[in-house]
């Protein structure tokens, strides 16, 4: 494996090597934790994978601007339940073919439990498919996937968003939240499971609509409902806002980057927008022909302003990387 | 408005018509005025002949329409989701659906002679390919994204049938349904009016024997509402089940 790091990226190799150090930060009192970040954000390496009670604390001391989005994502008032940490991710030699193409040419990955990443690469480069074989939908032509060591049978702790929302148009908004939870037996429960995910989303009393009359935006919200409702401990997100509008996708980003502190699963992004795999991750890997060729820590505070110097260093180096080869 | 204008010009046509007739325009061993059209319905529905004659053809033409469409809908179905039995039975269903169904008249006389089961069976093949063709291509056309989306959501096949593959085909089997009413009403007339003892057809015929043109001018307007009637039916739950899509939706 091809790996890249970037100069500036060394601070944060602690994280990387010694999650002794990341759970010992967990215990910092929340007031603490809040005031930390305010003050250093170059210390928030350190600090970065807090509770997600020391977050709401310090997201309610965000500017204004940022407030308006979240009264529409009241994400954070919901907690989380306390069986659903992150899953771990492990890829060996994952090999995967299409007749006589080869796609994917044997990927080694870890991901840590908790963690957002994001893949990017060009058209092609094999981010798409991967992310099939992740959610289980494709099988790889070699090699192994264990999702929390399993090897099999991990599909129902795994959740894909895809790129368009994908809701059945003849079902209410909240029937097509409950089309995640199709394990759950009791009517009652699953209709409150279903408002509840609604609500999370910031589509409370939307229930009852059809999905044709909702916009891009809120249809791509139900869909994240759908996928969060059975509180998935792997997230897979395959260009979930490519179509929207670049306010809304602001906003979406912002939801998503909410819900993954609040609930604490695993999240894993496909994207070709490299600002916005900044904006989101903690970690950025680059495909190209079905090979990582450079795996990029991105430990900037959350929750992130957009255009900060940081992260813009960080997206010229990755488009760097990408145009390289033209 | 909107609920008047659609009666105007029936409504015109039939001023001209009595008006015609009262002038002498309109001979009335060709065309009988409405009025005497009215009045022969009437009789006709005192001495409860119109009531049974209806039952008779009703009760035929939803047997037929039961069975043609419940095979068609199977088969369309099945069709539509296993590329086998597609390939083995598909083109020589296709063959079948060229034959107008009606030029089997002499064959089904021969089989069934005049019985129930001639008119059942004329209509029952006459509303099978509508309903098999449509229903085949609804299910052919629903989205494949939200198949695979119902998939990677754990949908158990039954699941996926009743929850994604069915209401998808849905619209395209309402065509199919409507259609198929139109043929079967069709079927229906011919069947009877070539070999029955009882039912619309039949009164028609006899009628005719008699030189009761009021009667056979009055069997048609019956044809005529009892068309409009099943294809307002079909329309009413084309609308109730396809409220989720805006093209449905009242406007």
């Amino acid at each position: 494996m091809n790996v890249n790091i970037l100069d500036h990226a060394a601070d944060t190799v602690t994280r990387a090597t010694s999650p002794g150090a990341d759970t010992e930060t967990r215990a910092i009192p929340p007031g603490a934790d809040a005031v930390t970040r305010a003050s250093s954000p170059s210390s928030a390496a350190v600090t970065r994978t807090s509770s997600p009670d020391a977050d709401a604390v310090s997201r309610a001391s965000t500017s204004g601007a940022d407030a308006v989005t979240r009264a529409s994502s009241p994400g954070a008032a919901i907690a989380p339940p306390a069986s659903s940490p992150g899953a771990a991710v492990t890829l060996r030699g994952v090999t995967k073919s299409f007749a006589e193409h080869r796609v994917l040419h044997g990927i080694d990955l870890d991901i840590e439990a908790g963690t957002f990443v994001a893949i990017v690469g060009r058209s092609g480069c094999g981010k798409s498919t991967l992310l099939r074989l992740l959610s289980g939908l494709d099988q790889p032509t070699d090699g192994s996937i264990a999702v929390d060591r399993h090897t099999q049978g991990w599909q129902d702790i795994v959740r894909l968003m895809f790129q368009e929302p994908r809701l059945l148009p003849w079902q209410r908004v909240t029937n097509n939240v409950e089309v995640g939870l199709t394990h759950a037996r009791d009517k009652r429960d699953r209709r409150q499971q279903a408002e509840d995910a609604l609500a999370q989303v910031g589509l409370a009393g939307r229930g009852h609509n059809w999905p044709a009359v909702l916009s891009g935006g809120q249809k791509q919200r139900v869909a994240l409902a759908r996928a969060l409702v059975s509180h998935p401990r792997l997230l897979l997100l395959d260009e979930p806002l490519g179509a929207l509008d670049a306010l809304t996708r602001i906003e979406m980003q912002d939801l998503v980057a909410n819900v993954w502190q609040d609930k604490g699963f695993t999240a894993v992004v496909v994207t070709h927008d490299v600002s916005e795999a900044v904006a989101l991750a903690d970690r950025v890997l680059v495909l190209e022909d079905g090979r990582v060729a450079m795996d990029v820590p991105v430990d900037l505070p959350r929750t992130r302003r957009r255009g900060a110097a940081e992260a813009s260093e960080i997206e010229g180096a990755l488009l760097r990387r990408l145009l390289q080869r033209q | 408005m909107n609920r008047i204008l659609p009666w105007l010009v029936p409504l015109l046509v039939l001023l001209a018509w009595q008006a015609g007739s009262e002038f002498g325009v309109i001979q009335a061993n060709v065309l009988p005025a409405p009025s005497e059209v009215a009045r022969a319905g009437w009789h006709l529905a005192r001495s409860g002949e119109l009531w049974t004659n209806i039952e008779v053809s009703a009760a035929r033409a939803l047997l037929g329409f039961a069975i043609g469409g419940g095979i068609g809908f199977m088969l369309g179905m099945t069709n539509g989701l296993s590329s086998l039995s597609e390939t083995l039975t598909d083109s020589t269903l296709q063959m079948l659906r060229n034959i107008p169904h009606l030029a089997l008249i002499p064959l089904v006389i021969l089989w069934f002679g005049i019985d129930e089961q001639a008119k059942i069976f004329l209509v029952a093949l006459g509303v099978f390919f509508p309903i098999y063709v449509n229903t085949q291509h609804g299910v052919r056309s629903v989205d494949p994204h939200l198949l695979e989306m119902g998939r990677a959501y754990g949908m158990s096949e039954a699941a996926l049938f009743l929850r994604v593959v069915l209401p998808g085909a849905l619209p395209s089997i309402f065509v199919g349904v409507r259609y198929g009413l139109g043929i079967m009403w069709l079927t229906l007339i011919v069947a009877e009016t070539i070999s029955a003892s009882s039912g619309i057809g039949f009164m028609a015929m006899n009628a005719r024997e008699f030189m009761q043109v009021d009667v056979v001018v009055f069997s048609i307007l019956v044809y005529a509402a009892l068309g409009k009637l099943a294809d307002s039916i079909a329309r009413l739950l084309e609308r109730t089940t396809l409220a989720w899509n805006p093209v449905y939706a009242k406007a």
